[in-house]
């Protein structure tokens, strides 16, 4: 089947079988910031905003995605042009081997959009579906509520 | 296998006829699709645009669209405390609770539901779409096969009355999957509990009504230490677990037992509003 969607503000067509997983589809385009890890929904390395809400794009079925706005961590910023979370992950020393970063910081986005002053006890569940096995999650931590401060003071 | 054809419909009117199909099934946040496996599925029905995420509070009945995703229906009815919206916010993962739907959860009754358990409690009515249209019992629906059949599941109703409630989920960890969890609504006045429901899911057959600690418990009056009489009704407990999760049926039979008698306490320390709850 064919349709289109909507990747970091670029419209694209696409083909894609019907029982595809956005994940495999979003890498097959290039899309490879959108890791693959548990495909069970359990690690959150492959998180994305589909039409803004955080989902495991190995849980959604790319099918059901056609015509929607989906934004990867490139869409928040680049290596260039960074997203004051993706700034305040660096800074805070929250990124070590880097794999689970893409969707901490997207989970992160996630939270703010939401609440932009968390408090610890919110920032934990709404992390809940993201598994780093480096960190110990105390930087991860640190940097979300840096990046709440950053992100309240440019407001 | 053979490509799964998608049907996208607008209107509810269009879905009888595309579940005639054989081997088409409802697709709403597509976990249960995904995990159930998809060999036997030749074509999904998207029912994402036929206006089915909504809450709606009428006439001492909430009723909530089946397409709503458990994030949306915790967040719909937290205000109130409802015990529902609690269960949903202690169930898998954010993203997760994004994705599965009210819907999708209910057709595929895993035995981790933290949806279920609550449903039953408050003995919830659905509103299906299809080749058995109407108003049906959730219970009903549950152990009539003909009615999950080329059915779409639009909305599920509760009665709000206020009851006292608590929720539990028997885990390793806050995101595991619940191995059981257990469900007790009441109703007192005064010392008196006028009506009591309690549910566990995830035993064999995969849910039970607690009748036998229900029957001891209602129209009851509360001595000032319950503790003897919830001792009692947690005793009456009779069902059998399969062995799950590297638990053992014996252990999560105690387990149950212990946990039951908790959670009939948790829900008489709850103040009787809109259906509030603990949930631990």
């Amino acid at each position: 089947m064919t349709g289109t969607l909507s990747i970091n503000g670029t419209e694209l067509r696409v083909s894609l079988r019907g029982d595809e997983v956005l994940l495999d589809l979003l890498r097959d385009l290039g899309y490879t910031e959108v890791k693959e890890g548990c495909r069970e929904g359990a690690c959150g390395s492959c998180l994305v905003l589909l039409e803004g809400v955080l989902v495991n794009s190995c849980q959604v079925l790319a099918a059901s995605a056609l015509g929607r706005e989906i934004t990867t961590v490139k869409g928040l910023g680049t290596f260039h042009q960074p997203h004051p979370i993706q700034e305040a992950f660096v800074e805070t020393g929250a990124v070590q081997c880097g794999f689970c970063t893409p969707g901490m910081v997207l989970a992160t986005f996630a939270l703010l959009k939401k609440n932009p002053h968390p408090t610890e006890e919110q920032i934990r569940p709404a992390l809940d579906g993201n598994l780093c096995r480096c960190t110990g999650y105390v930087k991860i931590i640190e940097a979300v509520k840096l990046a709440a401060e950053r992100m309240a003071s440019d407001a | 296998m053979a490509e799964i054809q998608w049907y996208f419909p607008n209107e509810l009117e269009d879905v009888p006829e595309i579940l005639t199909q054989e081997g088409v099934i409802p697709h709403s946040g597509g976990t249960g699709i995904l995990w159930g496996g998809m060999t036997r599925i030749r074509g999904l029905m998207d029912v994402s645009r036929l206006g089915l995420k909504f809450c709606r509070t009428q006439d001492g009945t909430i009723e909530l669209g089946a397409v709503l995703s458990y994030g949306e229906a915790a967040a719909a009815l937290a205000e109130s405390g409802h015990l529902l919206s609690r269960s949903l916010r202690a169930a898998a993962t954010e993203p997760l609770r994004n994705r599965i739907s009210l819907g999708g959860s209910i057709s595929m009754f895993p035995y981790w539901s933290d949806l279920m358990g609550p449903l039953l409690a408050h003995e919830a009515e659905l509103s299906l779409v299809g080749a058995k249209s109407g108003t049906w019992a959730l219970d009903e629906y549950l152990q009539n096969r003909d009615l999950r059949q080329n059915t779409l599941i639009s909305s599920i109703r509760l009665h709000d009355l206020p009851w006292q409630g608590a929720y539990y989920r028997h885990t390793r960890t806050p995101t595991d999957r619940p191995a059981f969890s257990i469900t007790v609504l009441l109703r007192r006045k005064a010392k008196r509990i006028e009506e009591i429901r309690a549910v566990v899911v995830g035993c064999a057959g995969r849910y039970r009504r607690l009748t036998g600690a229900e029957k001891m418990l209602q129209g009851t009056d509360l001595p000032p230490d319950p503790s003897q009489l919830l001792e009692e009704a947690a005793q009456q407990l009779d069902i059998d677990f399969p062995a799950r999760m590297g638990f053992s049926p014996e252990y999560l039979n105690a387990c149950a037992a212990v946990e039951l008698k908790r959670t009939l306490a948790s829900a008489l320390e709850t103040s009787p509003k809109s259906t509030p709850g603990s949930v631990s």
